[in-house]
């Protein structure tokens, strides 16, 4: 019966109680900011939130942080962002600056002190891109809807990213991303290409009345951003994430490419922009 | 005259002493230490059937021995006197006492019992005792044949899912995991051809249609040199070979699917044509299941169409008393329809596997046999979104054409096995295509990967004394990655041409395996084996899916490798019919590959192997399985405790973390009771620790989305998953010629939720400042009953 102690003993050993390396929930700051060429900087901070949850109102306002240094800075000038309020934004809070605008080649430092956490970030912004056209696409099934079409042409000495948003006149307040938003030259480098855009949703949150397409005879602006190849790895997989996290079948390694140095997460972007008014007609 | 009757008795006398004194010098001479073969052929009472792997016991000294494929047997025993039994599935068992002196030929002949349900085999006991190799189960028809499984389907790949050692892989998965191995380390072979996706979708069927399979040999530990490619085990299925006496019609028609399965012997019982074929309905089962609400709105079957079917076709000659050919071939296909509401998207996948193998066998004495064997397998997937005008296409093929040859060489005391195999492989990991109606969007080039495989093996199975056996086993492989083939990076890119050599690789597999026999009825194994992997799989999603790819090695995929040391200690406890067995075996795994971004950002044609990291394995346990193969009541119990752990540089700076698959506990029992002639009842029951996965720990908001904060890889656990499943079989008529059964059985029988996936559902109001985030959990399978009926003319 040597062999049963033996086998009891092994069983014994491999039971031996091991604790899974669970993480718990852990504070952050979240860093929402950007800087396009001609405005001025503008950053959103938060916290995050733990695991399942259920917040109201109140809650929602302990999670913005109004209280954060946020500076700016483009190597030669820097600037402390002031917090300014939006109703229509969200959050309703935000850092923005007043003095330094963001200007196409430069590289952009972000500092932010709070509560004794000190967190940094660089971007740069690209030179923006001209598309050649921009036109409204209708539906071959139903006319009245319809996708942006915007046709450009890469510039083959250099590896170019390119993020779409639109804003609807009159229905929409701010920017928001195409359904799919991020381009990346490596299939059409040098070449002229045209994307085709989807309206995208507003929020994920809620999506009941989202149809992805532009109606007809809206009035789009839409804003056509050059990005570096950081901030192009942040909302690239930001998208995904956002899009396909759930899925079990789409998704294997979940990374968002945070470039905020420090305990923090999220991202501070350059963005070089275009904007082109489209009639849909 | 006179003379002899005074001296005759003392003739007698001191003759029979002189014979005596002869007769014992003699015996000691041989002192038990010669053997002697007994051989021949195993055939039906006509004698016109051969009985492939019929089993030769003698019961003096339990040596076994099997019957090949042309049902010649040959076993070796010494001097003196012996009692063996020959036996063979569906026949009557014959013994015959016999006084060994000499080498000697005996045929024979088996009678077949009547058709019935039988108890599962009894002399599989005496050879897990005896198998010189670790880790290696055996399954027949008949064994599978009761098993309550999936719908009143009976399954050989199912059956083997409730082996220990053999990974639960739960709900809707359809891989196996065998020693804490990959899905992609099983070399799963069909009369020699690889099998690459072996499973219809979600793992409700196998490919292997149990009607034209034979048997399967499982090797989780101590894999022989003659397999080469994979290292975690083989999975050897083989069709049905042995001319069957006269046209046999058997089939069966079930609530979801149905088969027909067609034996013909032709040419005078030379040959034989054996036709299975499969096909499902399983659309008319959801829509009923549907609308009787048994399928809820979160079941991700909510809105699916599925479809599948199976061809089996194959021919058997015997060309003369040495020599039988056999072509046989597979085709299978499946259809996969998914509407999404949301963004009004259409999928359609459809995948299939299309195997054919040629074999030769010749025997050229009763001790030098050769196989040749001629293997194709294609695999190919297929899939196809559709959103309003835009299209996308995606396709990954493997196209394999190969040649294999095995010679076998007994003799004293050595059973030589040498030979050579020669693989081509064309692989298609992803290529896409996307169009509207207005513009067709490039891609590049696809990636297509043209690799050789060669490789030469000899091992020897030694019987070192009547209690030790050994074999050892040596495969040397080389792989080649050749042209054309262009190598894309951003910036540059270099092609190859047609036959260039691009990537090599040469390693060596080694076996040792050796076994004491402790007593008659017990054994101790030890066994050791190191192995390269040429050909692996990436598995793209949580689950196992048809989109995983199948990627060689190449200059940027290493081969994998493994090495297991494994040991055992098997005994037969006679007094209640029982086999027991303990397997403890520790493995490493190097070269181990994931996948680094979310499917759909691959669609792009980056080179897949860019997309890759690469890390190391290991995993350990201990297997505990208690048999009761005959007898009213059998089955067995199996309980597995085990650990199977990975590190990857990039994931956590290489912190080692549970694999997916790693489930500490697996418990399987399984049981049959013949309660009358006509009445059989079985059931299953399955139980395994949760399956590992990576836990959102926070949520950030970030343009105006949520996106969600990820724990330790790999640190949080599902649900345990646990199941029972009942079948009763009922004979409706059975005679020589007919036989006919209805089968009632349930899958899930309480009913349980085993989850599929988790996910958090988050809802809000941004507007409202309002947030909610909850758990939901899909699950697939609730209770299902079904009926089938089993016929056989």
């Amino acid at each position: 019966m040597n062999i049963v102690r033996l086998t009891i003993a092994f069983l014994l050993v491999l039971c031996a109680c091991r604790q899974e390396n669970i993480s718990d929930f852990s504070p952050s700051i979240v860093v929402d900011g950007s800087i396009e060429n001609g405005n001025f900087p503008r950053v959103f901070l938060t916290r995050n939130i733990p695991y399942y949850v259920k917040i109201d109102s109140a809650d929602f306002q302990k999670l913005v942080i109004r209280q954060a240094k946020v500076t700016v800075s483009d190597g030669e000038q820097s600037e402390i962002l002031t917090l300014k309020y939006d109703k229509h934004l969200f959050p309703p809070f935000y850092y923005q600056g007043n003095e330094l605008l963001g200007k196409a080649g430069n590289t952009y430092t972000l500092t932010i002190e709070y509560d004794s956490a000190i967190l940094t970030a660089t971007t740069t912004i690209p030179y923006p891109v001209k598309p050649d056209s921009v036109w409204f696409q209708s539906n071959t099934v139903n006319p009245d809807k319809g996708l942006i079409m915007v046709k450009l042409k890469d510039d083959p000495d250099s590896a170019n990213y390119y993020r779409m948003c639109t804003r609807i006149e009159g229905k929409q307040y701010d920017y928001y991303p195409t359904l799919n938003s991020v381009f990346s030259d490596r299939w059409f480098n040098g070449q002229t290409t045209i994307l085709e855009l989807n309206k995208g949703p507003e929020t994920y949150l809620d999506m009941g009345n989202e149809d992805f397409f532009y109606a007809k005879n809206d009035t789009i602006w839409l804003k056509v951003c050059a990005l570096d190849k950081i901030n192009f790895d942040f909302w690239n997989s930001y998208r995904n994430e956002v899009a396909n996290g759930a899925n079990p079948i789409a998704s294997s390694y979940h990374t968002i490419n945070s470039n905020i140095n420090g305990n923090g997460l999220g991202i501070w972007g350059g963005f070089g922009i275009t904007i082109i008014r489209v009639i849909a007609k | 005259m006179v003379l002899k009757q005074p001296i005759l008795p003392y003739l007698k006398i001191i003759t029979s002493g002189l014979l005596l004194i002869l007769f014992v010098s003699y015996c000691k001479s041989q002192n038990n230490s010669e053997l002697y073969k007994i051989y021949g052929t195993i055939t039906d009472s006509a004698g016109t059937t051969l009985l492939a792997s019929a089993t030769v016991i003698d019961k003096k000294t339990n040596v076994v021995a099997n019957s090949n494929a042309d049902g010649v047997y040959q076993i070796s025993l010494s001097y003196g006197e012996h009692e063996l039994q020959y036996s063979f599935i569906g026949y009557k068992n014959v013994t015959l006492s016999l006084n060994v002196s000499s080498d000697q030929l005996i045929n024979v002949k088996l009678t077949p019992e009547s058709i019935r349900i039988k108890e599962v085999i009894i002399d599989a006991r005496s050879s897990t005792i005896q198998n010189v190799g670790t880790g290696t189960i055996e399954l027949n028809k008949k064994e599978v044949g009761t098993l309550p499984l999936f719908l009143g389907e009976s399954d050989f790949y199912k059956a083997l899912q409730l082996m220990p050692g053999v990974q639960l892989s739960g709900e809707g998965n359809a891989a196996i995991y065998v020693r804490g191995g990959g899905y992609d380390q099983n070399l799963i072979l069909l009369d020699g051809a690889t099998v690459y996706n072996p499973t219809h979708l979600l793992g409700f069927f196998s490919v292997f249609n149990t009607d034209i399979i034979n048997n399967v040999t499982m090797t989780k530990s101590g894999i022989p040199a003659e397999y080469g490619n994979r290292i975690s085990s083989v999975l050897d299925f083989n069709t049905k070979s042995s001319i069957p006496e006269q046209l046999t019609i058997n089939g069966n028609l079930g609530i979801i699917s149905s088969g027909l399965n067609i034996d013909l012997p032709v040419f005078k019982h030379r040959g034989a044509f054996f036709l299975a074929g499969r096909k499902t309905y399983l659309n008319t089962l959801l829509d009923g299941c549907r609308d009787l609400g048994f399928i809820k709105h979160n079941s991700i079957l909510y809105k699916t169409r599925y479809d599948f079917y199976d061809l089996n076709g194959s021919f058997v000659l015997k060309l003369s008393s040495r020599d039988r050919i056999m072509l046989s071939s597979y085709q299978g296909n499946d259809l996969f329809v998914l509407n999404s509401g949301v963004v009004d998207l259409h999928t359609d996948m459809s995948w299939g596997n299309q195997i054919a193998s040629l074999s030769w066998n010749h025997s050229f004495t009763d001790r030098l046999y050769m196989e040749n064997q001629l293997v194709k397998s294609d695999y190919s997937l297929k899939m196809q979104l559709d959103q309003n005008q835009f299209q996308f296409h995606l396709r990954s093929n493997i196209n394999d054409v190969g040649f294999k040859n095995r010679i076998t060489y007994v003799f004293k005391n050595h059973k030589i096995r040498m030979g050579i195999a020669l693989i081509r492989h064309n692989i298609v990991p992803n290529t896409s295509n996307a169009k509207t109606d207005s513009l067709d969007y490039s891609f590049g080039t696809p990636n297509n990967y043209h690799s050789y495989e060669m490789s030469v093996f000899v091992s020897d199975e030694i019987k070192l004394t009547s209690k030790l056996s050994v074999i050892a086993g040596f495969r040397f492989n080389s792989f080649y990655h050749v042209g054309p083939f262009g190598d894309y990076t951003s910036t540059d890119t270099t092609y190859y041409g047609k036959g260039q050599i691009i990537k090599n690789y040469h390693g060596p597999d080694y076996r040792f395996s050796a076994r004491y026999l402790v007593s008659g009825d017990a054994s101790v194994k030890l066994s050791f084996n190191s192995n390269n992997q040429y050909v692996n799989l990436v598995n793209a999603s949580s689950v196992t899916f048809p989109t995983d790819f199948w990627i060689p090695a190449s200059t940027l995929v290493q081969p994998q490798k493994g090495n297991q040391w494994a040991a055992g200690y098997y005994k037969n406890i006679k007094r209640f019919n029982i086999e027991a067995s303990v397997e403890i075996y520790y493995k490493t795994f190097a070269n181990q590959i994931e996948f680094n971004k979310g499917i759909l950002n691959s669609v792009d044609n980056t080179p897949l192997d860019q997309n890759l990291i690469f890390g190391r394995g290991r995993a350990y346990g201990c297997e505990l399985l208690i048999r009761k193969p005959s007898g009213k009541l059998n089955g067995w119990i199996g309980y597995t405790i085990s650990r199977t752990e990975k590190s990857f540089l990039e994931i956590e700076n290489g912190r080692w973390f549970p694999a997916k698959y790693d489930r500490p506990h697996d418990v399987s029992v399984v049981t049959n009771f013949q309660f009358s002639q006509k009445w059989t009842f079985s059931a299953v029951f399955v139980y395994a620790t949760g399956s590992a996965y990576t836990p959102v720990v926070g949520r950030y908001f970030v343009g105006n989305n949520l996106l969600n904060q990820y724990g330790n890889y790999n640190s949080a656990r599902m649900p345990d998953y646990h199941r029972l499943d009942i079948a009763a079989t009922h004979v409706l008529k059975k005679t020589d010629k007919i036989y006919s059964c209805l089968i009632f059985s349930v899958y899930n029988v309480y009913n349980r939720h085993n989850p599929f996936f988790e996910y958090p559902e988050a809802t809000g109001n941004l507007d409202r400042y309002t947030l909610k985030v909850e758990p939901k959990e899909v699950s697939i399978f609730p209770i299902l009953p079904s009926i089938s009926w089993q016929f056989k003319f």
